[in-house]
């Protein structure tokens, strides 16, 4: 009987009212590849952060190697054998690969070069990888950056890796390549927690698969015996109930208070052909991505974060150019003046998904806030501002939306996420946009602001403006979307009419399965 | 009940340090340190030629402050003031011998225009440095100062020396260029009249137009701005015209209010001051002066304690150095509170 | 112009670049580590009154060179801990760096040498070599400088080795680049930073004391006259390379020189001109090299942990 690698019990995490993970019991033998598997806001990033120091718990044990330990930093973690690859590197661009390695481990005195490299060679051998050491990390694409990360986090004694979301940004190829790295560690007796979305690499190299759905773990169970839908019912709706799973044929698809579908000779308000776009690593985010808007339609842009909704987004806000085809906007094009003030003019409106770096400015009141999107309109006036609209605008708003604040001069910062939110929409609809694009608008509100949220949507897309929403929430494509495409595994699924698609085909897509 | 953090606590000892040190100064050069504040404060406040004195000191102080605060506040650090200072009053006197003829009502208004057109030109210049090269503004703004003092130099001891040729220094300004004494018997100009409307003007600027928000907004954060439509680097150009100007009025009221002619360190390292001005006024165009009356008063203080004691008067600069490191601690006091 | 002329200016311009190589040399390390210290020019001052004042003090100029490096230190560590401890605006620090150099080393030199201004201050000698120092160009050129020249353009060079083939240097690259990648790995950031802000205070405190005891013999109010800054556009315009660093250092050394030997030759052209030769070059060289500026990514972002 092995002594299993790690062993969490009734795990628990909460954040303010909010419950992260709620008793979760997990066990991990030494050569096993389990999957931890589940939506956004399922609860495993916070699983992992309380498996690699970066998280304490609020109750439950952890046991390595049967014996029970406290992980007060990710240094701790470290030390006990417990390697982690994160989905964002944290690499230094211009150290070659032997000297990422060194970092944190040489002295301080001279670097002997061939023994970092020598060293470099025998962490790859082991798993079979091939690697330059001389190689400079920031000319590696992501795939040789994650094969880097690998190597760092072997580099020291593990008995425990953590991948997480690993093959989110790797082709196909890649991503085959490291499932070959991962059978080498497992054949060495390393324990190994893949954190991923997608059921590809769940088949592919997995032992076990453990789904969590709204902080629960909802089954745990060997690939072998596994069904793509049955895990796929698990992470959308907790249920391992093949029956219960929405969207199945024969059971009604529509919400009774969906409109028909638009006509299909409305004005195309948006359109994007032949789409690149690369990410600030130089990988690529987006290839060969293609559809259109028109007035009247929300068209529902699906997929786990990091499959290049941002770039898309801030791309067709004007915040970026393509890499590579073209985008059209209310007349504007994007091999002409592409701006955020050319599209804001054209009617173009904005929630960013990253609200604090470009939505608000937190030390700001509500009424100044509610001024940015609207700098080269003359609604606040052209020399001198129209405070006083912007304030009645404001307060306005602060009824309409049911924004909790103490009137339109308190600073935007001390607001919760959630009415900040409400102010940017607020803006953001104010002037009736033409064209909305809107990232995650209902990210971290409760359910009575969502629903709220959603009836804005509804009643903007009714009144003719054409809507991009990027979500990867399933409740809320199915409820406002009419069209929508997948991004997911580098490539992009659809546009298809929510008519002639249902949740377990939008469920698979976005778990990279065709 | 404050609790403060071991940062916040050991950011306190550095400023008691600090305060130890001036007061080890003031021992070191033997007198009492009750004595030297007595001073200061007296000679620099309490006696009407103080005040006055210290009035006279503010009206530049306060106009470069606006300058400062004014481009601070977009994030952007303009060091440049003493050459904007410079530069602005040498255009001006280069176009006094025109304006002379002129009736005062006409040619000292176009004079002070001057003044802040050519303070303008030398702020653009490192505007444009920043803007189309990306390059830093404090090296460039400073490299500039540098380039002034000697362009002003030059200047002083060739085209625009005064006829007798003997001094270093420009002819004295027509009596229709000169800015009129307030009250007899002082050294106090019009100029603070002009120092005030600037303070009025840049309030509005910063509270009530678009493009004071265009600034702010900045300032406090360039990806919003971006997000907004804002450019940043027309903000960063745009505000260094604006402040060097203010700096090249400043230039010209000195000449024009108190010195009558233009002479070599007519105005010098009132740049630094001005930051430190503008940093204590929370970079708020209202409270510029109040500040920059503050530091004028040290200023005649120190003066007076150079003068009737043996402590020298660059003391003034270390206070100064503490005030704006007392400054910094406590902008991160109420940050510590949260914490 | 001949070769006598050639070789003196080159010579000068050794001499002249090395206040400004030891100041540009430090915050070189300083910023490295994501560290931006804009008050180099109030160390320098401290630094070069230090060295004079010591000198005289203890009759050598090694007390003041001391004297200089630990003051010139003390002022970098305060500059650290604002910086770094507190992460409050690295640039409001280093002004008050400025305000604070400007005031102690004029009080000083008001206080100390006021009355005493023909006080004979012991400077650094240049070295004489003996027949190495008598050869026709390659003498003054190489074997006659002061010490202290020679001791900064070693120090070019270990620095630049430190930085490149050390594990130090790579803890000092990774603080400066991406300090989330050094902490993962169990690297203390801010107190890597506070060394770097210290070292570097301590060199720009010898940068001054090599104005004011090898260069001059003396100590006057404004003779820094923004060699501080131009030490940044320096670092800037070298791309962070030590090496480079010493390159164009020499440059403005010889700018600097030459502003006072090439005046004869051009009388039309007012002496003004010449002087302005060097902080010209250092605006060139701030718009040349800005865009194509390989920069510590991290540089003056205070460290939080998450």
């Amino acid at each position: 009987m092995t002594v299993p690698v790690l062993e969490l019990t009734h795990l628990s995490k909460r954040y303010g009212e909010v419950t992260a993970v709620a008793g979760l019991s997990l066990k991990l033998e030494p050569g096993e590849v389990v999957a931890l598997l589940g939506e956004n806001g399922a609860g495993k990033s916070t699983v992992v952060n309380m498996i690699t120091g970066m998280t304490r718990p609020d109750a439950g044990q952890i046991h390595l190697q049967g014996k029970e330990v406290h992980l007060d930093t990710p240094r701790d973690a470290l030390d006990r054998g417990i390697g982690v690859v994160h989905q964002h590197y944290a690499l230094v661009g211009n150290f070659t690969v032997a000297e990422t390695l060194a970092l944190g481990r040489a002295g301080p005195g001279v670097l002997d070069r061939k023994v970092l490299h020598a060293d470099v060679r025998r962490v790859a051998e082991r798993i079979g990888m091939q690697m330059d050491p001389a190689a400079l990390v920031g000319s590696l694409d992501v795939a040789g950056q994650q094969r880097v990360e690998i190597l760092k986090a072997l580099s020291r004694k593990v008995s425990l890796l953590v991948l997480d979301e690993p093959t989110a940004v790797l082709s196909p190829e890649d991503a085959a390549r490291l499932f070959d790295v991962v059978r080498a560690l497992r054949a060495d007796g390393v324990a190994i927690l893949m954190v991923t979305h997608r059921l590809a690499d769940v088949f592919a190299v997995c032992d076990r698969a453990a789904v969590m759905h709204a902080g629960n773990l909802v089954c745990d169970l060997p690939v072998a015996s596994a069904t793509k839908q049955g895990l796929i019912s698990a992470m959308i709706s907790g249920n391992t109930d093949i029956a219960q799973l929405p969207g199945l044929p024969g059971q009604a698809n529509v919400l009774p208070d969906r409109p028909p579908t638009p006509l299909s000779d409305a004005p195309i308000r948006v359109s994007v052909r032949n789409l690149k776009l690369l990410r600030a690593n130089g990988s690529q985010a987006v290839q060969g991505l293609g559809f259109d808007i028109r007035a009247g339609e929300i068209m529902a842009l699906a997929g786990i974060d990091g499959n290049g909704q941002s770039e898309l987004v801030q791309c067709l806000a004007g915040l970026n150019l393509p890499d590579g085809g073209a985008a059209e906007i209310c007349g504007c094009r994007s091999d002409g003046h592409w701006t955020p003030r050319l599209l804001r003019n054209a009617g173009v409106a904005h929630v960013p998904d990253d609200r604090r770096r470009y939505g608000i400015i937190s030390d700001l009141s509500l009424s100044a806030n509610m001024m940015l999107s609207h700098f080269f309109s003359p609604r606040y006036g052209r020399l001198v501002l129209d405070r006083a609209r912007a304030r009645d605008d404001t307060r306005r708003a602060i009824d309409e939306y049911d924004i909790r604040t103490t009137g339109p001069d308190q600073p935007i910062g001390r607001l919760s996420g959630g009415n900040q939110q409400k102010l940017v929409l607020a803006r953001e609809l104010l002037a009736g946009p033409r064209v909305i694009l809107a990232a995650h608008p209902s990210r971290g509100l409760d359910i009575r602001t969502i629903g709220a949220v959603q009836d804005i949507l509804r009643r903007q897309r009714d009144a003719g403006a054409a809507i991009l929403l990027v979500s990867a929430d399933l409740d809320e494509i199915r409820a406002l979307a009419d069209r929508v495409v997948v991004l997911a595994a580098g490539t992009a699924f659809g546009p298809v009419a929510m008519a002639d698609t249902d949740m377990a085909q939008i469920g698979a897509w976005m778990a990279g399965h065709a | 009940m404050l609790v403060l953090d071991r940062d916040s606590r050991v950011a306190l000892m550095a400023l008691a340090a600090c305060a130890l040190l001036l007061l080890g100064l003031i021992a070191l050069a033997g007198e009492s340190p009750l004595r030297v504040l007595a001073i200061l404060i007296g000679d620099g406040f309490l006696t009407r030629a103080g005040l006055a004195d210290a009035l006279v000191r503010s009206i530049p102080l306060t106009l470069t402050g606006l300058g400062v605060a004014l481009s601070f506040r977009a994030g952007v650090f303009n060091i440049g003031v003493d050459g904007q200072l410079l530069i602005g009053a040498a255009l001006a006197m280069a176009c006094a011998p025109i304006l002379g003829p002129l009736p005062s009502a006409l040619a000292l208004p176009l004079l002070l225009l001057a003044g802040t057109l050519g303070g303008a030109i030398w702020g653009g210049i490192a505007g444009i440095l920043k803007a189309r090269f990306g390059a830093n503004e404090i090296i460039a703004t400073i490299m500039l100062n540098y380039i002034a003092i000697q362009m002003v130099s030059w200047l002083i001891r060739g085209p625009l020396q005064e006829p007798m040729g003997i001094f270093p220094r420009s002819e004295k300004l027509a009596a229709s260029l000169r800015l009129p004494i307030l009250f007899d018997g002082t050294r106090l100009s019009a100029g603070l009249i002009v120092a005030a409307l600037a303070c009025v003007a840049v309030w509005f600027l910063v509270a009530r137009s678009r493009y004071g928000y265009a600034l702010t907004v900045t300032g406090k954060n360039a990806d919003a701005a971006r997000y907004g439509g804002i450019q940043p680097a027309v903000i960063a150009f745009s505000v260094l015209c604006l402040s060097g100007a203010l700096a090249g009025l400043a230039g010209i009221v000195e000449v024009s209010g108190l010195h009558g002619r233009l002479q070599e360190g007519f105005a010098g390292g009132i740049g630094i001051t001005a930051i430190a001005v503008a940093l204590l006024a929370r970079l708020s165009p209202l409270w510029v002066p109040v500040a920059a009356f503050g530091f004028a008063g040290l200023y005649v203080g120190s003066d007076a304690i150079a003068r009737l004691t043996a402590v020298p008067f660059p003391l003034v600069h270390v206070i100064e150095g503490t005030i704006v490191l007392a400054f910094l601690v406590l902008q991160i006091m109420p940050k510590a509170k949260d914490r | 112009m001949d070769l006598m002329l050639l070789t003196g200016l080159l010579a000068s311009g050794v001499r002249f670049a090395m206040p400004l190589l030891f100041a540009a040399l430090g915050e070189t390390m300083g910023q490295k580590s994501g560290v931006l210290n804009v008050g180099l020019e109030g160390i320098m001052l401290v630094g070069a009154f230090l060295a004079v004042a010591f000198s005289v003090a203890t009759g050598s100029p090694w007390g003041g060179l001391l004297a200089a490096t630990l003051g010139g230190a003390a002022m970098g560590l305060l500059h650290g801990f604002f910086a770094v401890r507190l992460k409050v605006d690295q640039i409001v620090s280093g002004l008050a760096l400025i305000l604070l150099g400007l005031g102690l080393s004029g009080f000083g030199y008001r206080l100390v040498f006021a009355g005493h201004q023909t006080i004979r201050v012991p400077g650094f000698e240049r070295l004489d070599l003996g027949p190495l120092s008598d050869l026709p160009v390659l003498g003054p050129l190489l074997f006659s400088h002061h010490l202290l020249a020679y001791v900064g353009i070693f120090m070019a060079v270990g620095l630049w080795w430190i930085l490149t083939r050390t594990g130090l240097g790579l803890t000092i690259r990774a603080v400066g680049e991406n300090p989330k990648a050094a902490d993962s790995v169990g690297i203390d950031v801010d107190k890597v930073r506070m060394r770097c802000a210290a070292f570097g205070g301590a060199m720009a405190g010898i940068g001054g004391a090599y104005l004011s005891t090898a260069q001059l013999a003396g100590f006057v109010e404004d003779m820094v006259a923004g060699r501080g800054f131009i030490a940044i556009a320096c670092v800037v315009f070298a791309r962070w390379n030590p090496l480079g660093v010493l390159a164009v250092a020499l440059i403005f050394g010889i700018a600097d020189a030459g502003q006072i030997r090439l005046q004869p030759f051009f009388p039309q052209i007012p002496y003004q001109f010449f002087i302005i030769l060097p902080y010209v070059l250092a605006l060139v060289a701030l718009a040349g090299s800005a865009k194509s500026a390989s920069l510590p990514a991290a540089l003056a972002q205070p460290y939080r942990k998450a």
